[in-house]
């Protein structure tokens, strides 16, 4: 079984290398495909980006650590989120290279580090924690009207982390737990709450669905949501038990019901019991999770459930689709590595370093 | 990437007048795997061998019982010297899931056992062939499942029981000496950097070298408190798990944290001798400090952290072991100009 998967990498090694397109209409080509989070060689926090031949280019520099970006789908502006737990977002220029204006979390609340963009950009949705409780929040931002709180809904469970708009529906990853040490919301370490995701209405914010982790999986935080071609939602955990890593950390998402994908134990294990990203091939069959912990980026086949390999790639976060079974990795230690994956395997095709040190997700318009 | 560390070397040179300019990657990567790693590489690949052998002989005559207390002596040798490189993550170690064949740990779902218990079936007809073996789950591949045999209440067939650990300690001796071999190759990764290059599967380039290698010291304390210590400890004395302990059947739960904090030291002193003199000396105290507390922790680890009486023993190694980690993340890597990843470290 390994040796098979051995014997496939040589294959897919041998791939051509496609380059990246751009899927936005109103950047010049000139502009990153990707913007992550990043930190120099001097330790400042930046913004990175990456471009469709995986040159990285330096953004704006930033006054805080920050976590998760968002593209409005105009590719004209952008968002970045402080890291959990935060209380500033910056807005950006589409190419991450200016910054406009900063919004603040709610009152009483921190930000989760996620954000998202909803009905063609004119909303902008946070997910925000109440630091005594750790209850969530949706927070809806008028886009036109510098982010200005609009309304806001109960995210349907405590600790929210990801937000995403897909399918006609907001979603969110409520993590319940507190999966690091220092400095996390306090709130979150004690409480015994189950993760789970919700599904919202986006027009009334009422709670459409809630799929929460089974007992035996109780110490899963689901962090990360993404959506698939078809209108399938995909959620990614880490498991909050030291040392775990034999849990399953990818479900689909049926009805209110996690369905995991039980993968090859010796594959799941590779990442370490936590996923970090989740991506999705622009063909719709592979995702793709980033396991820091364990080092690796492990692949699945959507159609059988499976995983078909795995790559190492020490402190790998950011993750982003690149084409059909194709993906770009970054990494802590400044590697951005393009991945290819088929049924029989995954290998990395290209790898690069950069003086960019990659701080967790890649935000770009789906490949 | 040369130009932009240089950059970055002159950035932090002018940063004060006590900072001595950083050490280039490259050298102190080649310095750290030739000092640290490939001696210890070898003494691993050495001491399987040694081990593989043992276990042809034992089993000539079809019953090992009679050589268990040489054969357990073999295992405690070849496992001590996997505790001193099992955190290392870059390099040939790093391919055809290696480490997980090698040790399998945490085991949660009796992973082990099961798979043991499948290799002792195959073997009841004959041999295990190589290939039915490596296609057999990685959790009775390695250290753990040849642990069970020599140190579990025999149960099944003795010819049987021996097939099945003459072909663990076999592939023990070949999965190390395949690490040994492809570090030290013409082509290898060692070579590619003392060509100054990258290489296409290891690090992009040396500098990527001397940062992974960092980040596997600051990632080996986290993974010895993590994976050997906090779950052992739970999150009181009633939530207290003796048996989350690695290694206690054999009793090796205290010696493989002082073998691997042996080995980090050691590992450590090779990057702190790049910085400033008062940085290295720092550097040296905590470590002394962390293989000091270890040094204290009684065989049984894990009944130790459920009695009040020496569960401090137990807590007062995790602090030294997260001082000697701050010391490296917060002093030396900044020092030394070489990044740590922090996906891994800081969670989200």
């Amino acid at each position: 079984m390994p040796l098979s998967r051995r014997a496939a990498l040589g294959g897919l090694g041998a791939l051509a290398f496609a380059g990246l397109g751009h899927g936005r209409a109103h950047a010049s080509p000139d502009d990153p495909a990707f913007l992550s989070a990043a930190r120099a060689s001097d330790g400042g926090y930046r913004i990175g980006g990456l471009d469709g031949a995986l040159e990285t280019s330096e953004g704006v520099a930033a006054p805080v650590r920050l976590h998760a970006l968002s593209l409005r789908p105009d590719g004209a502006e952008a968002v970045a989120v402080g890291r959990r737990p935060g209380d500033i977002a910056l807005v950006l220029d589409g190419a991450g290279r200016a910054r406009r204006s900063t919004f603040g979390a709610s009152p009483g609340r921190r930000f989760a580090g996620h954000g998202a963009y909803a009905a063609h950009g004119r909303t902008f949705l946070t997910s925000e924690i109440n630091a005594e409780t750790g209850e969530g929040w949706i927070v809806l931002r008028d886009v036109a009207g510098g982010y200005a709180p609009r309304a806001e809904w109960r995210s349907g469970g405590i600790g929210p982390h990801d937000v995403a708009s897909l399918g006609g529906r907001v979603v969110v990853a409520n993590g319940a737990k507190e999966p690091k040490t220092d400095p996390g919301i306090r709130s979150l370490g004690l409480t015994t709450a189950r993760s789970n995701v919700a599904l919202l209405d986006p027009a009334t914010g009422a709670v459409e669905a809630i799929a929460e982790t089974e007992a035996d999986l109780a110490s899963l935080s689901l962090r990360h949501v993404v959506g698939t071609p078809d209108g399938g939602l995909l959620v990614a955990a880490q498991d909050t038990e030291a040392g775990a890593r034999d849990r399953p950390l990818v479900a689909r998402l049926a009805g209110a019901r996690l369905r995991w994908l039980d993968a090859d134990p010796d594959l799941l294990a590779r990442l370490g019991g936590s996923v970090c990203s989740l991506a999705i091939d622009r063909s719709g069959r592979f995702v793709a999770a980033s396991g820091p912990k364990g080092g690796a980026v492990v692949a699945f086949d959507l159609r059988t459930n499976d995983a078909v390999g795995a790559v190492a790639i020490p402190d790998v976060c950011g993750l982003a689709s690149v084409g059909d079974g194709r993906f770009v990795a970054t990494s802590g230690l400044g590697e951005v590595a393009l991945i290819a994956v088929r049924e029989d395997g995954a290998a990395i095709v290209r790898r690069r370093a950069s003086a960019l040190r990659w701080d967790n997700h890649l935000a770009g318009h789906a490949a | 990437m040369r130009k932009t560390l240089m950059i970055a070397c002159a950035v932090l040179a002018s940063g004060g007048a006590a900072r001595a300019a950083a050490p280039e990657p490259g050298p102190l990567a080649i310095s750290v795997i030739e000092q640290w790693l490939l001696p210890r590489n070898d003494a691993l690949a050495e001491a399987a061998a040694v081990q593989r052998d043992a276990w042809r002989a034992a089993c000539a005559d079809g019953d090992y019982a009679g050589d268990l207390a040489a054969l357990r002596e073999r295992y405690q040798a070849a496992a001590d010297a996997w505790a001193a490189v099992e955190h290392v993550t870059t390099g040939p170690v790093s391919l055809s899931l290696r480490p997980d064949r090698i040790f399998f740990f945490p085991d949660k779902r009796n992973a082990v056992a099961k798979a043991l218990a499948e290799l002792e079936a195959k073997a009841k007809a004959g041999e295990v062939p190589d290939d039915t073996f490596r296609a057999s789950s990685v959790a009775g591949q390695g250290f753990p499942a040849l642990e069970r045999l020599l140190y579990e209440p025999p149960d099944g067939e003795p010819a049987a029981r021996c097939r099945v650990g003459v072909a663990i300690a076999g592939n023990l001796a070949t999965l190390t000496g395949q690490i040994r071999d492809e570090w030290r190759s013409d082509v290898g990764p060692l070579a590619k950097l003392k060509a100054g290059q990258g290489d296409p599967v290891h690090f992009a380039d040396p500098g990527q070298a001397a940062a992974r290698l960092l980040t596997d010291l600051a990632g080996g304390i986290q993974r010895d408190v993590d994976m050997k210590l906090l779950p052992v400890l739970g999150a009181n004395l009633d939530t207290a798990r003796p048996k989350a302990a690695e290694g206690w059947r054999s009793n090796r739960s205290a010696r493989t944290l002082k073998a691997s904090v042996a080995s980090l030291t050691a590992m450590a002193a090779i990057f702190a001798k790049a910085a400033p003199a008062e940085i290295a000396a720092s550097d040296g105290k905590a470590f002394a400090a962390a293989q000091a507390a270890v040094a204290k922790l009684p065989d049984d680890v894990g009944e130790a952290a459920a009695d009040p009486k020496r569960r401090k023993v137990v807590e007062q190694a995790v602090a030294a072991l997260k001082v000697a980690q701050a010391n490296i993340v917060k002093d030396v890597a900044p020092a030394i100009g070489v990044p740590l990843g922090f996906n891994a470290l800081d969670g989200d």
